[in-house]
């Protein structure tokens, strides 16, 4: 009978993703557009942020890779390989800044805006992450603190 | 010497030492490494925090300057946090109920000391005189991604877990805290910024999470296709030969040693 009244685990993917569209539905309900701001500013962020994420990531996946390659005969090979993803991300974000005032947010050089992508991405993951340790936290914090649910479920199975 | 050499020596250089120093200290085969990595990380932290001082005209600082003001309520909230999950039904090395108690107190401070760096005086404001724009990117940040992740994981635990419904309730309440915080900001105006800015950082936040989500996918199926690629251009590994009859006696006769009860 539990087992029925279980949500999808399509639920958990939808829970990741609503409080966004309702906070955007609510805030555009409440107070309407912003003067001067739109998707015209939004889009170079979106843009910024995939670039300089995917650079982080795979720079960061790259030390992964070593400790991979060396499990291996041939520990260059797949270092190589992603040595070649983060040069790609590099010169996509520089070519695409590069391009005029389309990626530029109000910085004045493509220097500035690519230390500043740098800083903000670090600052992003790092809310992203302290979010993700408190809900962890708390999570685990709960499982502790409740009943063991195996003996409860092994004694009604006996029953 | 030029502002941008000065910026790349005492922040750059050392914000980069962090993730090597422990990237290094993980190496096992070595002690001396692992201490050297440490004391690289280490290093690095204190550098990347004395920012506002050491490089002051650099706008990076500003990244350093959020770092010291978020490390007490962050510290706090952590520990917190590891002293309640440890004072429950852990098997091994379970903390008294007064560090649970304790535990519970720092991580209540910790998030009150969050929300008063929103709505109090003690926002982390640069010399300038401006609030830290690296603040208003990591609050809607935050806000943004605990609502989403405490409701994903409330939903988890009803989802995954068997009878649940109690616990899940906790992480529930921490999704709508936090997001009433957040509309609560979005609506009114605090002692340092106004609603209508916080909006802005708000969208922003929204569609970086969305970039850092993009990026990072694009990253990890690129590190994906690197390894099968590379695996499957391995050779096959040699088959042994199989055991001979000598062999299969040998063994038979340890296990016939090795099992068995009272029955």
């Amino acid at each position: 009978m539990a087992e029925n009244n279980k949500p999808p685990a399509k639920v958990v993917l939808i829970g990741l993703l609503f409080p966004v569209i309702l906070i955007i539905a609510l805030d555009y309900t409440i107070n309407g557009e912003i003067p001067g701001f739109g998707i015209d500013v939004l889009n170079p962020r979106i843009a910024n942020s995939v670039l300089t994420s995917f650079i982080l990531v795979s720079t960061f996946l790259l030390g992964n890779m070593f400790f991979y390659g060396e499990s291996r005969k041939r520990p260059l090979a797949p270092i190589f390989g992603m040595i070649i993803a983060v040069l790609i991300g590099v010169f996509a974000t520089i070519f695409f800044i590069n391009q005029g005032p389309m990626l530029l947010e109000g910085n004045g050089s493509v220097r500035a805006q690519l230390v500043y992508n740098i800083g903000h991405t670090i600052v992003s993951i790092l809310a992203l992450t302290l979010s993700l340790i408190i809900t962890l936290g708390i999570l685990f914090s709960t499982i502790t603190h409740s009943l063991s649910k195996i003996s409860n479920a092994s004694f009604f199975e006996e029953e | 010497m030029e502002d941008i050499v000065e910026a790349a020596l005492l922040f750059w250089l050392p914000f980069a030492f962090i993730p090597f120093g422990l990237w290094l200290s993980q190496v096992k085969s070595s002690i001396v490494s692992s201490r050297i990595g440490y004391l690289i990380a280490l290093c690095g932290v204190v550098f990347v925090l004395a920012s506002p001082w050491t490089v002051p005209k650099s706008p990076s600082s500003a990244v350093g300057h959020l770092l010291g003001f978020i490390a007490g309520p962050t510290i706090m909230i952590l520990i917190g946090l590891f002293k309640i999950a440890y004072s429950g039904n852990v098997p091994v090395g379970r903390l008294s109920i007064n560090d649970r108690n304790f535990g519970l107190l720092l991580f209540f401070v910790g998030i009150i000391w969050f929300s008063l760096m929103h709505w109090w005086e003690i926002t982390p404001v640069m010399s300038s005189g401006k609030v830290n724009r690296y603040w208003l990117i990591f609050l809607p940040n935050l806000l943004i991604s605990l609502t989403c992740l405490s409701l994903a994981g409330g939903l988890a635990m009803l989802s995954f877990g068997d009878s649940r419904t109690s616990e899940s309730k906790y992480l529930f309440g921490t999704s709508l805290v936090s997001f009433l915080f957040l509309i609560c900001a979005m609506n009114l105006d605090s002692s340092n910024l106004y609603a209508v800015e916080f909006r802005e950082y708000v969208w922003l936040s929204i569609a970086d999470l969305i970039g850092i989500v993009i990026g990072s996918t694009l990253a990890i199926i690129c590190f994906a296709s690197v390894i099968f690629v590379y695996e499957n251009t391995l050779p096959k590994p040699k088959s042994i030969d199989a055991p001979t009859n000598e062999e299969l006696s040998k063994i038979s006769q340890v296990i016939l040693e090795n099992i068995g009860g009272e029955e």
